[in-house]
């Protein structure tokens, strides 16, 4: 190629911020600019001449491969996007203060080429994306922790009302298609409206915190979740758990807040903080919907608040039963 | 504009598909998931009936990649997508799930290599057609509207289009897309040309093929 052999153009594809490799149509490599040297640790003379097979075998068959042959046999030009071609050639970053070097992240642009004398060539044009590809990495990690915080309770880092609408929605869901049943507890801290009053609003809020965290650590499945679902009230789902289980852990979450033993001087039902929780169960074999558990929840929290708090309560369909 | 017969459409349709299919398989290998893709019609009609039909699809933004081409005749070939379903082919190439509204400028490459993928088989198909090479550029990614992705400049509305219909198959979904052949007065009239010259060798009526 007469032109290439010219000092300028020579110079000029030496001194490209990219890199530039040239096969000719016998898939030898006849062009391997600077860039490419300094960043492959192959100098030139080194390797040109030699084929694409003998110095890239870890790339037979892959898409390059194809993309070149295609330039080659029919003339058509390929791009080779970073995502969906982890960085082909070996090229590394080489940062002068450490001794490790770390992949550059490449596009490539494949070119055919056709000489006056009507020889093919293709060209590889290598560009270093990685700068992109830690930007939008960066800006999926906070696309991701956006919405994991929009879904989150600011004070007590427990899942918020909207979280629970949804979790709600989808256990309801699937506990009926799997017939199984699902157990809602709505609870609030006893009096604590009078706590605020004598601790302040500061000493309040911790006490919803360390009440949260007492509560998440009583879960025992992955698939339960507590929620604030109000100032002071809570609302905790249970898949697969029936009203007896949902008892059964409700009386081990008040031995758990006891142990608390938060100090609750204006209380008139204990010296410390205390729960009132209400139980409503969607037995799989029942008509209902999440909503409809939600207020018989409620209902039942109601009734417990309604007797001297301190308790559990379960809503039950049958009048007369407790 | 004359209508093509079936058996002259069918024959047209199979040389796409063939050629479509060999991108369907390259897409397929780099998911390593079946990806399937078919061009279940196409129609000569104008560059304004074209924006039209694009931008019926709801007046939203459309991803289209661009290649233009070189022969006996010359042009862009220009596929395109609603955006919502440029997000979901990329996304489901790339296995990424973040939500994002749009394209990140990555995606768009991914966009640009599955659109330069789909194209070069389109146009290896008139190759086999007209058995010219045809001289290619590199693909070039854009977002806008139906109009303008198709570039309807009104002294162009009236300007012929090769208006194909393609549909990408995977994961159970079947997504739409469109790739559309752009040319000038002197190009259309030689494409028409070569295609009727190569439907000559087809029987009009009748007979097996």
């Amino acid at each position: 190629m007469e032109s290439l052999s010219t000092p300028i153009f020579l110079q000029i594809i030496n001194a490209l911020g990219i890199g530039v490799m040239v096969f000719d149509q016998h898939k030898r490599l006849v062009v391997w600019n600077q860039w490419l040297a300094k960043h492959s640790g192959l100098a030139a003379d080194q390797i040109c001449g030699k084929t694409f097979e003998q110095l890239f075998a870890n790339l037979r068959g892959s898409r390059v491969d194809n993309a070149i042959n295609s330039a080659l046999l029919q003339g058509f030009p390929a791009f080779l996007s970073q995502s969906l071609n982890q960085s082909p050639f070996d090229l590394y970053a080489r940062s002068s203060h450490s001794l490790s070097a770390s992949l550059i992240q490449q596009s490539i642009n494949v070119v055919p080429l056709k000489s006056d004398s009507g020889e093919r060539y293709v060209m590889l044009q290598i560009s270093d994306v990685t700068a992109a590809v830690q930007r939008e990495t960066a800006l999926r990690r906070q696309a991701d922790e956006q919405t994991q915080s929009s879904l989150q309770d600011a004070l007590t880092g427990i899942a918020n009302r909207r979280r629970f609408n949804e979790k709600l929605e989808q256990e309801f869901g699937r506990c009926q298609r799997e017939n199984s049943p699902l157990s809602l507890l709505m609870l609030d801290i006893d009096y604590f409206r009078r706590y605020n009053d004598a601790f302040g609003r500061q000493q309040g809020d911790l006490c919803l915190s360390q009440i949260a965290r007492n509560i998440k650590r009583s879960l025992r499945k992955p698939a339960d979740l507590v929620a604030r679902y109000g100032g002071e009230e809570f609302a905790v789902i249970l898949p697969d758990t029936n009203s007896s289980n949902a008892r059964k852990y409700a009386e081990r979450l008040m031995v758990m807040t006891a142990e608390l033993a938060l100090p609750h001087p204006t209380s008139d039902v204990s010296e410390q903080v205390t729960l009132s929780i209400g139980i409503a169960t969607q037995d799989s074999n029942s008509a209902g919907d999440p909503t409809s558990l939600i207020m018989m929840a409620d209902l039942a929290l109601y009734r417990a608040k309604q007797e001297g708090r301190a308790r559990i309560s379960l809503h039950s369909n049958t009048p007369g039963a407790s | 504009m004359h209508n093509l017969s079936e058996l002259q459409q069918d024959a047209l349709l199979e040389i796409f598909n063939v050629s479509i299919g060999r991108a369907a398989a390259a897409m397929s290998d780099m998911v390593n998931e079946t990806i399937d893709m078919s061009v279940p019609a196409m129609q000569f009609i104008t560059r304004k009936e074209a924006g039209d039909i694009l931008d019926l699809k709801g007046k939203r933004r459309v991803c289209s990649v661009t290649q233009g081409f070189a022969g006996t005749f010359s042009g862009e070939a220009v596929l395109m997508f609603p955006e919502e379903n440029s997000l979901e082919i990329v996304r489901m190439m790339l296995g990424s799930t973040i939500p994002l509204a749009h394209l990140t400028e990555l995606e768009q490459d991914a966009l640009n290599e599955v659109g330069n993928i789909i194209l070069n088989s389109c146009i290896s198909a008139f190759a086999d057609i007209f058995q010219e090479q045809f001289d290619t550029t590199l693909p070039e990614v854009r977002v806008g509207s139906g109009m303008e992705a198709v570039g309807v400049s009104v002294e162009r509305q009236q300007d012929g289009v090769l208006f194909l219909h393609i549909q990408f198959a995977f994961q159970r979904r079947k997504i739409e897309g469109y790739v559309v052949f752009l040319m000038d007065l002197p190009s259309f009239a030689n494409l028409r040309a070569g295609i009727d010259r190569f439907l000559g060798l087809i029987p009009q009526t009748g007979g097996n093929r």
